[in-house]
């Protein structure tokens, strides 16, 4: 009868010290072995679900054909954030943009290894480098660019981009592309602009009006810079109407020439293979257009999806060997997959990533 | 010809109320019924799961959130994704917005998004929960794929006097207040009950979604943090009348009124401006019911009138350089919502009663952004028609059926029919056997239909078709009672409405998936008396699938047949008190199995989420002096002291405290 007691009191002060639940397994890392790891690959952003925390990164060693999936917890035991963005490399650093933590994660780019961040920023977007000790910072809600200098990881000022208008009517900054000393800046959300800031200055210096939304920009081989807009949406106070492809005289800030859409179609994802003569974008299926074309873009790669919704994310394409990465991002609510072609659009290879894959950054080219 | 289906059905349920002031007895009746364990085999509840919770586990968990009862004592699966958010409620495997909710016979779901947050309701406003799972919920209002669930109060008409006043103090700035003064007589009853809620939720705890490297040792380490932006804050009043203006008539008219605000704590990755990203959720609620009810001998008819007015904002702001906090999101809603309702139950023979009822809800709501000036404004009518028949077959069988018409705005939906069977195979032996089979469809919401952007006013109802079969079996012996209940259910959802992100960026509910839910539910409520010792005990274990069974160009295929994301196969809770001579000891355990994060069930660390164990513990003294009670009760959640994470890996907290403090004078009426 004793012997009893003792046996349920131990059980009891066991069952007061033990844990049932096995929190540990959220913060287990995968082996992470990168011996051989080549100097050509790509980036792939896995922006997450909004609100998850499960953002992730990936990385393709092309050269040994091999796929390093959420790379940044493995190599660091701390996860990503929420809904990462895109990403920039300079020198030896690579700097990630996570839009909803608020900040910009630094890691090595050669052994993903933590480096450091940048804090404090509202809803940083893309990073774009004017030099070492400077560094733009696109935001969505700040109504200013940020500038940061990314040796000392701190915010070091701001380009005041107030508008005067309504709150919500406020130039959302995204993407950044620099001709000469000028960067340009579309404002995607509820704004027609592509704004020009004088990188010496510091200063906004001009706005270029183009269709509603423009949300994703890029540079061809003569300085031309392309805007997809997508028009908005049904009930948007802002507006609606046809998608549009803009293409932009960086010398004279001019629209020089403009492709109209239907209505339900949506142009984002613009970029240019590695001679820069040739656009890619997405508009459910993914288009390819010469830039000195008159034509019409055509569909190089068809979407296997039938429905308008879910599917392909973002689109990269290899500035070596021209080959086309797209991701599909499946029903976004689960692991995606990367769909790479060669340049003649063929299926070649199926890669699988993490949650939401959008965005692709080649290295070592 | 749905159109002249339904007049024809109008019709005849105006003939029937031509005897509407003939004797007869009502819904609410049955509903009464099902209380009292022994009556297992019961025309009106042939077929139908229905459970109504304990009232020993009432009064354990008064001072608590609903979301906390239903959790941790009953099979509906509770959601929140981080602590003291949102809480939502689900049956079997299905969607919050499957879960209808009546207080006193007035619905309480959101016109907009169809669903209610019980963690916003104090268990110490309710009297009575009745749980209909499954087809069972089609007495009750159509819409309830997964179940009903049903928020009473009721008159104690031996009442003279009561005066109860509660207090809580408790970890993490836990502060809240009940006050709750009964007064009447035989025939007059007033309940009065005010409360006042706050806690500010800020906890501590190793933020391991930040990292920040040692300067000494180069190591990554993590941040002692706090839960900020959690803090919550509700007060409401709840005022009911009830009389019995003879023996054959009571009116009653209930009130309340509440007023909530909640910050929602930002994601713990969060490294953004102190003042930026706040979250912040408005809720002020104003509710009306007032009902007539007619028993006789042989019959029960009831009218009902109810009123609601429910104003909702939800604010995200930002901190500007230079501007400071500016407003990113202002999104208000106001709903006000009518009904009326009419039913009328009669014993027509020995063995067979008719009850019909018509029901009719008109709702405007206005949605709008202030910020991106977005919103819409719309109304809708529905007139809904439910004719049941209940009939005993000798002393083995009962059978209820039950048929539904409704005018839902412009649209006629298909009859929603349910059909009920109770087999007793022994007048001995006091076990009954269930078989239930229906047909239930749940309109769209009006943010799936008119949101903006993404509203899709071409979405079409989903349509559930459900079995079900069970046992119910009621074992006393001396001082024992056992009361074990086991069901299993199939249930196929089409037309399941979910939202998608479309290519241009938002996100749009789409009729793209079939959902198909099967599983087994076993139930059992005990008690054991013996001279001052009473020892109570409540289980429940449910084990189910939720399968997508989508349309694969649209999830991909690797998503078809899986379970669906965030919903638990395995979910069990055990509820025991212990009492002797005025001491009490409360214990409860909750588990939920392993969840899957993703659509496709992916293995592996991010995508599997571990099981949930919880346990609490309270124990306390009750003293009785004269007509004054005082109950001190010590609770202590996460008992051991476990560290987690919610679904979304938001912290939760460790071991903490509720001191609960109750004091009531109670003067019964004189015989």
């Amino acid at each position: 009868m004793q012997k009893l007691r003792y046996t349920i009191l131990i059980v009891f002060v066991f069952m007061l010290v033990s844990s049932c639940m096995h929190d540990e397994e959220l913060w287990q890392q995968d082996p992470l072995n990168l011996e051989n790891l080549s100097n050509r690959g790509v980036f792939i952003i896995n922006e997450g679900n909004f609100m998850y925390d499960n953002a992730s990164l990936s990385y393709y060693d092309i050269e040994n054909d091999t796929m390093y999936n959420d790379v940044f917890f493995n190599a660091n035991a701390l996860p990503l954030g929420d809904v990462a963005i895109s990403m920039q490399i300079h020198g030896d650093l690579a700097y990630i943009v996570v839009n909803n933590s608020g900040k910009i994660y630094i890691i090595n780019k050669n052994n993903f290894s933590y480096e450091g961040k940048i804090t404090g920023l509202t809803s940083p977007r893309y990073i774009h480098f004017i030099s070492d000790e400077k560094a733009y910072v696109s935001d969505l809600y700040a109504r200013a660019i940020t500038i940061v200098n990314p040796q000392t990881q701190s915010i070091t000022g701001y380009i005041d981009l107030n508008n005067g208008e309504s709150q919500y009517y406020q130039h959302p900054t995204e993407e950044m592309i620099q001709v000469g000393q000028y960067v340009f800046v579309n404002c995607w959300s509820y704004d027609n602009k592509i704004l020009v800031i004088d990188s010496q200055t510091d200063a906004l210096v001009d706005s270029i009006t183009v269709g509603i939304q423009p949300r994703s920009m890029a540079l061809d081989k003569n300085n031309n810079l392309w805007a997809g807009c997508d028009g908005g949406f049904q009930g948007s106070t802002y507006g609606y109407e046809e998608a549009s492809l803009i293409k932009i005289n960086t010398s004279t800030f001019q629209v020089e020439d403009t492709w109209t859409f239907d209505l339900e179609d949506d142009i984002g994802r613009l970029c240019m293979n590695g001679n820069r003569d040739t656009l890619f974008f997405l508009n459910k299926d993914v288009y390819c257009f010469p830039v000195e074309s008159s034509g019409a873009p055509q569909v190089l790669i068809q979407s296997p999806y039938q429905s308008s919704f879910t599917g392909f994310n973002g689109i990269g394409v290899d500035p070596l060997s021209s080959e086309i990465y797209v991701a599909d991002a499946k029903d976004f609510n689960q692991s995606g997959r990367i769909i790479k072609y060669n340049p003649d659009a063929l299926p070649v290879d199926t890669l699988n990533c993490g949650v939401i894959p959008s965005y692709f950054l080649f290295t070592h080219y | 010809m749905n159109k002249l289906r339904f007049k024809a059905l109008l019709i005849l349920s105006t003939l029937c109320f031509s005897g509407f002031a003939q004797e007869n007895k009502d819904t609410i009746r049955i509903r009464e019924v099902i209380i009292t364990d022994q009556m297992l085999f019961n025309p009106e509840q042939a077929g139908m799961q229905v459970r109504t919770t304990d009232s020993i586990v009432l009064q354990n968990k008064q001072g608590q959130a609903l979301s906390e009862l239903l959790s941790e004592n009953t099979s509906v699966y509770i959601k929140n994704f981080s602590y003291g958010s949102l809480a939502t409620a689900s049956f079997r495997g299905t969607a919050a917005s499957h879960t209808r909710v009546e207080w006193n016979e007035l619905p309480i779901n959101s016109p907009m998004l169809g669903m209610v947050d019980f963690s916003l309701i104090p268990v110490n406003l309710i009297d009575e929960i009745s749980i209909h799972e499954g087809s069972s919920s089609i007495t009750q209002s159509s819409g309830g794929l997964g179940g009903a669930i049903e928020l009473k109060n009721k008159a104690n008409w031996s009442n003279r006097l009561s005066l109860e006043y509660t207090q809580g103090i408790g970890s993490f700035h836990n502060d809240r207040e009940y006050f709750k003064l009964e007064t009447g007589n035989r025939t007059f009853q007033s309940k009065t009950r005010i409360f006042r809620i706050s806690a500010l939720n800020d906890f501590t705890f190793i933020n391991k979604s930040i990292g920040e490297i040692d300067p000494i040792s180069g190591e990554i380490i993590h941040p002692l943090d706090t839960n900020t932006n959690g803090g919550f804050f509700s007060h409401g009043i709840m005022q009911e009348f009830y009389k019995q203006i003879n023996e054959r008539n009571i009116v009653s008219l209930q009130y309340w009124g509440q007023k909530s605000e909640r910050n929602l704590p930002r994601i713990s990755s969060y490294e953004g401006p102190d003042n930026s990203s706040v979250n912040s959720y408005h809720e002020e609620s104003h509710r009306v019911a007032f009902s007539w009810k007619r028993f006789t001998g042989i019959s029960h008819s009831s009218y009902n009138a109810a009123f609601e007015y429910l104003d909702i904002l939800y604010t995200l702001d930002n901190e500007v350089p230079g501007l400071g906090v500016v407003p990113v999101n202002n999104s208000g809603s106001n709903s006000l919502r009518f009904l009326q309702s009419i039913s009328h139950l009669r014993t027509l023979t020995e063995n067979t009663e008719y009850s019909v009822e018509l029901h009719h809800q008109y709702i405007v709501v206005s949605s709008m952004d202030t910020v991106s000036l977005q919103g819409y404004q719309k109304s809708i009518n529905t007139i809904s028609l439910r004719n049941s028949l209940f009939r005993s077959f000798g002393k083995k069988v009962n059978a209820a059926l039950i048929i539904r018409s409704e005018l839902h705005g412009e649209n006629t939906r298909p009859l929603i029919p349910f059909l009920g069977i109770d087999y007793k195979p022994s007048d001995s032996l006091p076990l009954v056997l269930k078989l239930s089979a229906a047909s239930n469809f749940h309109f769209p919401e009006l943010n799936d239909l008119y949101w903006t952007p993404g509203g899709n006013p071409h979405l079409e109802p989903e349509h559930g078709i459900s079995i079900e079969g069970g046992l119910h079996y009621f074992y006393k012996r001396k001082k024992l009672t056992i009361e074990p209940v086991l069901s299993v259910w199939q249930s196929n959802i089409s037309n399941w409405i979910i939202w998608l992100p479309s290519v241009q960026g938002y996100w749009e509910p789409q009729n793209i998936s079939e959902v198909k839910t099967n599983g087994i539910q076993l139930c059992i409520k005990a008690a054991y008396d013996h001279s001052n010792f009473r020892l109570l005990a409540n289980v429940n274990y449910s084990f189910g699938n939720s399968l997508n069974m989508g349309d694969t160009t649209t999830w991909g295929s690797e998503a078809y047949g899986k379970q669906l994301s965030f919903i638990p196969k395995q979910a069990a809770n055990a509820f025991v008190q212990a009492s002797w001579k005025g001491f009490f000891i409360n214990y409860s355990h909750n588990h939920y199995g392993e969840r899957f994060t993703s659509s496709s069930n992916e293995p592996g660390r991010r995508f599997v989420f571990y099981p949930y164990f919880m346990n609490n513990i309270a124990l306390g003294k009750k003293l009785n002096y004269q007509n004054f009670q005082a109950i001190a009760e010590l609770k202590v959640n996460n008992l051991f002291n476990e560290t987690y994470h919610s679904l979304l890996i938001q912290p939760m907290p460790e071991r903490n405290f509720l001191f609960m403090l109750r004091l009531k004078y109670t003067l019964p009426c004189k015989n």
